[in-house]
């Protein structure tokens, strides 16, 4: 008999989904895969808590969320690294032109509270509605809804400043635009 | 499993590069550009990155270490 099933085939096909999440919220590919690990075993050790039928992808993203917060806050308790190192480690590579890959966009999201962060991905690239979302993250969807419009004017303000300084070495129009 | 993409992250082959200056200083400097609200188009410019952004990192390979994780699982379990 097959399987109706197969779970090992759908974590599977979690598993580029997360791990793009992972990367995104932490900015460190190693970091990424270590979550999406941790993730992956947890979700085996509990896979009886699992209901059928219900999201997967929900309930494997609430886990790495989960694990990733409480790492978070472990990493802020040994370290004084109240700016963290994720901006430092995003801005490298500068000989690659910041047009051809999203090194911009990615120092950016760096920048943006960890909050706000994670819930434009999961509304704007992961395909988890408000509702999702807010499970995920254990909060009202009001609240989600508020972290993705800051998270959104944050990124454009700051992807503004970006090209401000990418057009060039016309001053006149660089001060020009920076004075609106 | 694509093996080929390399671990650099590349913007999507054949987008134009996105501009995020804000449409009212695109209209400074061509007024004959439309101007849509400020808000709406650059929501939509920060989408379109965030999506690109987010395939390019989901076309990346699994790790093998993962693949290996999961390849212990028994073909049935669950």
């Amino acid at each position: 008999m097959k399987p109706a099933f197969n779970m090992r085939e759908a974590l599977l096909g979690a598993v580029p989904s997360l791990r793009a999440f992972g990367i995104s919220l932490t900015g460190d590919v190693d970091r990424a895969d270590d979550l999406v690990q941790d993730t992956l075993l947890r979700a085996l050790a509990n896979i009886d808590r699992f209901e059928r039928g219900t999201n997967l992808n929900a309930w494997l993203f609430t886990i790495l969320r989960n694990l990733f917060h409480s790492e978070y806050r472990k990493r802020r308790r040994e370290v004084e690294d109240p700016d963290g190192s994720y901006a430092a480690r995003l801005t490298v590579h500068p000989e690659q032109g910041s047009r051809l890959d999203f090194e911009d966009f990615r120092t950016a999201l760096a920048k943006l509270p960890p909050d706000q962060r994670e819930a434009l991905l999961l509304i704007g690239a992961s395909g988890f509605s408000y509702e999702e979302a807010a499970q995920i993250c254990e909060c009202a969807v009001g609240t989600i809804k508020s972290r993705v419009n800051r998270a959104r004017s944050r990124l454009a303000q700051l992807l503004a400043v970006e090209d401000v300084e990418d057009l060039g070495p016309d001053s006149m129009t660089r001060a020009a635009l920076q004075a609106i | 499993m694509q093996r080929s993409i390399p671990a650099k992250i590349r913007r999507a082959s054949g987008q134009p590069a996105v501009s995020f200056i804000p449409q009212t200083d695109l209209a400074l400097r061509d007024p004959s550009l439309p101007t849509p609200t400020l808000d709406r188009t650059a929501r939509d410019r920060i989408g379109r990155e965030l999506r690109a952004m987010y395939v390019d990192l989901a076309r990346q390979p699994i790790p093998q270490r993962l693949l290996d994780l999961l390849g212990k699982l028994e073909e049935t379990k669950g």
